[in-house]
């Protein structure tokens, strides 16, 4: 077997294969991204209209109060709103009733708007809470408006001058505030984010495992028969191999990395080239047991999703379910998570390494035995 | 061959193509499992409660005592919390540590005299980590609801202080405060009201939740429609152009692959729904508005395999054009399709976009229906539907064993 004309065979292919090789592509791009303003992102985007059905003034002043808030607000009909949530120009749309002002100045806060709210974000979770606060706002200044205008002491000036103290504090800081603790010392560490770097490694796994047909393949004509055949062995076949896309992953990662600005860059490539050949080899015994493309595209997506998100690598594991921490230990993505939070890792990725090429080989040639015999 | 008896045919060959089709009909399986597992321990509370929680309150202020009863008792009752009294700060510590409560609020002395006089003033709140998905969604909705308290007694502090030097009295001015107060106190304690709904709050919190269940279910039929596209390619290529099937039974073929794909797809929707159903309490009512959402998306999916599988002559290169097409799609869906501020031509493709459509009248109609975007969506898919199957039907006869080939054929057949 001659490692060297495999090797350049592969690389040939690799580089002319667009359809495997753009999923680094992508993944490159779309990390960079993610380390550059992946961390900016906010709910100022969401659209929501606001149909001021009021007839007194409360309705302008709420809306005033929305707009200093982090959703994009804007006044509508009734009739386009209903439209522009339906062919989703907005996310939600809020209707503040036409006796809006009447009720708030009687003290009566029931029904006072209806909330829409179109379950298709992400950010809408505080929504409701947010246009409730804000309502309670203008509910506080009525309230003491009235109180003082029965006390005697109220006249226009004087209300000019308390709305605009009113806003001061609205735009301030809370007094009243709540502190929150973990009852685990660990659990108040730092959170860790360098999600362009955790999710590169995701897609890598994709891609090593999509990109291995090769592996899949025990037909007659195929590389692996071919090689076996002849005498050669799978291990010295499997190195030879993927020698070239762990290049290019790694090349890959590279401008990832620089602009993820980890503190410790040096040792997240060391992690990093552990996860790739621990992920190639754990490529190899899905692809063996794949058996075809049609069965590794499924199982790619399912396997890389598992993998990745027990190892921490696509979002962070809640601490309650710290049993995966350790479960995970067996994963690639588990040790090259550890590194990105600054903990140890080198021993554990060398283990693991060993362990899924062990795997890896075992499968191979046991699979390749059967279907030989088949 | 009758066309029933093709469409029987091609469910037996589609279901019995190897392993792919039971791989992509059991694939949301793990998949639904570990989105399921960040919600274990709310599922895990078998008595239903949102949260069991210990409350200490060391401020005597009568008006804050009386208002963290009646949240106290109004979560109680409603079934969202079991609340236990912690004699001191370290006992409601030490109740979260052995596992006997799972959040702890401490409420410090004088927390409301320092915020009435203009002080900060700070409640404590303990969670355990195992429980710090629900914990901390719990916290956040206290925390943005108890900080506009705070503000809006900081409002009525101040208004009182400028009233007293306009010449308001301090008997008469602690009673305007303490009346003020009150009052506001009430509307806290029925906040939910406001919107016409009940509770106190976190309303609506689940969002994110149902808008995550609603991704997974079309992404789930996508990639259930892989081994409709792959069949497609190879059939195109092999049985259909090699054998000179007639014109009458290629049209019986696409349509016995539409439906055989449809009833694929929807058999990944009867694996789902009941886990969808376990994980988020969807309502059985509600089945009534999904089920037509769901036939239509396995429709329109299934058309789309058939178009992208008759495109590829090979079934690999099927199968990556379905893979770069459905993460395109869905990633724009996920990321983008909210957001205000796009190019006018991506935002338009957005709002047309099937698999948003999809993905919609699965969040909207699991959960709470709004009936205009229900029909707006159901039209998208519908529309959808007919075009990827016209575009799948010309590509399919084209460059299949369809129209031209029997035409070239047809005279040495005869």
């Amino acid at each position: 077997m001659n490692n060297l004309a495999i090797m350049k065979g592969r690389t040939r292919a690799l580089l002319t294969d667009f359809r495997s090789l753009a999923i680094i592509i992508i993944a490159v791009i779309v990390c960079i991204y993610i380390s550059l303003y992946g961390e900016g992102e906010t709910a100022k985007q969401i659209r929501i209209k606001v149909v001021n059905e009021d007839a007194g003034t409360l309705g302008a002043h709420l809306v005033e109060l929305l707009n200093e808030e982090n959703y994009e607000f804007s006044v509508v009909s009734r009739e386009n709103a209903v439209r522009e949530v339906a062919v989703n120009k907005a996310q939600g749309m809020i209707e503040i009733a036409p006796d809006f002002t009447e009720k708030i100045r009687k003290g009566d806060y029931q029904s006072l708007v209806k909330v829409t709210v179109m379950a298709d974000s992400y950010d809408m979770t505080f929504f409701t809470e947010i246009v409730i606060n804000d309502i309670v706002k203008v509910f506080t200044e009525v309230l003491i408006e009235g109180k003082l205008e029965d006390a005697g002491v109220m006249d226009e000036a004087y209300r000019e001058k308390f709305r605009s103290l009113a806003t001061g504090i609205w735009n301030g800081e809370s007094l009243l505030d709540i502190e929150t603790f973990a009852m685990e010392e660990d659990a108040e560490a730092e959170e860790v984010n360098f999600y362009g770097i955790r999710w590169y490694a995701v897609l890598t796994m994709f891609y090593l495992i999509i990109s291995g047909t090769w592996m899949c393949d025990y037909a007659s004509t195929g590389l692996l028969k071919r090689v076996v055949g002849s005498g050669g062995r799978i291990s010295s076949l499997f190195v030879v191999q993927m020698l070239p896309e762990l290049t290019v992953t790694v090349l890959g990662f590279v401008p990832v990395l620089i602009v993820s600005k980890h503190p410790d860059p040096g040792k997240v490539l060391l992690s990093f080239v552990l996860y790739a050949c621990s992920t190639a080899a754990l490529a190899l015994v899905t692809c063996s047991l794949s058996g075809k493309f049609a069965n590794l595209i499924l199982s790619a997506t399912v396997i890389t999703m598992a993998a990745s998100l027990f190892s921490g690598l696509i979002c962070d594991i809640p601490d309650w379910a710290a049993i995966w921490d350790k479960v995970s230990g067996f994963l690639p993505g588990h040790w090259y998570f550890n590194t990105v939070c600054g903990k140890p890792f080198l021993l554990g990725a060398l283990i693991v390494l060993v362990f899924w090429f062990a795997a890896g080989i075992f499968t191979s040639w046991s699979l390749g035995i059967k279907r030989g015999n088949e | 061959m009758k066309l029933f008896s093709f469409i029987l045919y091609d469910i037996k060959r589609l279901f019995g193509h190897g392993k792919t089709a039971i791989l992509a009909v059991l694939a949301p399986i793990p998949v639904v499992l570990m989105f399921g597992l960040f919600l274990a321990p709310v599922l895990a509370d078998g008595d239903g409660a949102f949260i069991t929680g210990a409350l200490c309150n060391d401020d005597e202020s009568v008006l804050l005592k009386m208002m963290m009863n009646m949240v106290v008792d109004y979560e109680v009752d409603k079934g969202n919390a079991v609340i236990y009294p912690a004699a001191d700060a370290e006992a409601g510590k030490r109740m979260v540590e052995e596992g006997k409560a799972s959040v702890f609020l401490y409420i410090p002395a004088d927390t409301y005299q320092k915020a009435i006089s203009g002080e900060r003033a700070a409640m404590k709140f303990y969670y355990a980590p195992p429980h710090a998905f629900d914990a901390l969604t719990f916290q956040s909705g206290i925390k943005s609801s108890i900080s506009v308290f705070g503000q809006s007694i900081r409002v009525i502090s101040a208004a009182g202080e400028a009233a007293e030097a306009r010449g308001l009295s301090g008997d008469k001015l602690g009673e305007v405060r303490d009346k003020a107060v009150t009052e506001l106190i009430s509307v806290y304690l029925h906040r939910g009201e406001i919107i016409g709904k009940n509770g106190v709050f976190l309303l609506g919190g689940d969002y994110h939740l149902r808008y995550a269940l609603a991704i997974l279910f079309a992404a789930c039929a996508f990639f259930a429609s892989f081994p409709v596209m792959y069949l497609t390619s190879i059939d195109k290529a092999g049985v259909l152009s090699k054998r000179s099937v007639p014109a009458q039974k290629t049209v019986y073929f696409f349509i016995a692959r539409i439906v055989s794909g449809t009833v694929l797809i929807l058999c990944t929707f009867a694996v789902m729904y009941p886990m969808a159903r376990a994980l988020r309490q969807v309502e059985m009512k509600n089945v009534l508005s999904v089920l037509p959402g769901m036939i239509l998306t396995a429709l329109t999916y299934s058309a789309l395999a058939v178009l992208i599988g008759s495109l590829f002559r090979h079934g690999q290169s099927s199968l990556w054009a379905g893979l770069y097409f459905g993460a395109a799609c869905f990633a724009g869906v996920t990321f983008l399709s909210d957001k205000a501020g796009l190019p006018a031509f991506v935002s338009f493709l957005m709002r047309i976009s099937p698999v948003r459509a999809s993905v919609s009248i699965f969040s909207n109609a699991m959960f709470n229906l709004m009936a205009e975007r229900y029909a707006q969506d159901m039209l998208i898919l519908a529309v959808s539907f007919v075009l990827f199957t016209a575009a799948g039907f010309f590509a399919y006869r084209k460059r299949g064993a369809g129209f031209f080939a029997y035409r070239k054929r047809g005279a040495a057949y005869e």
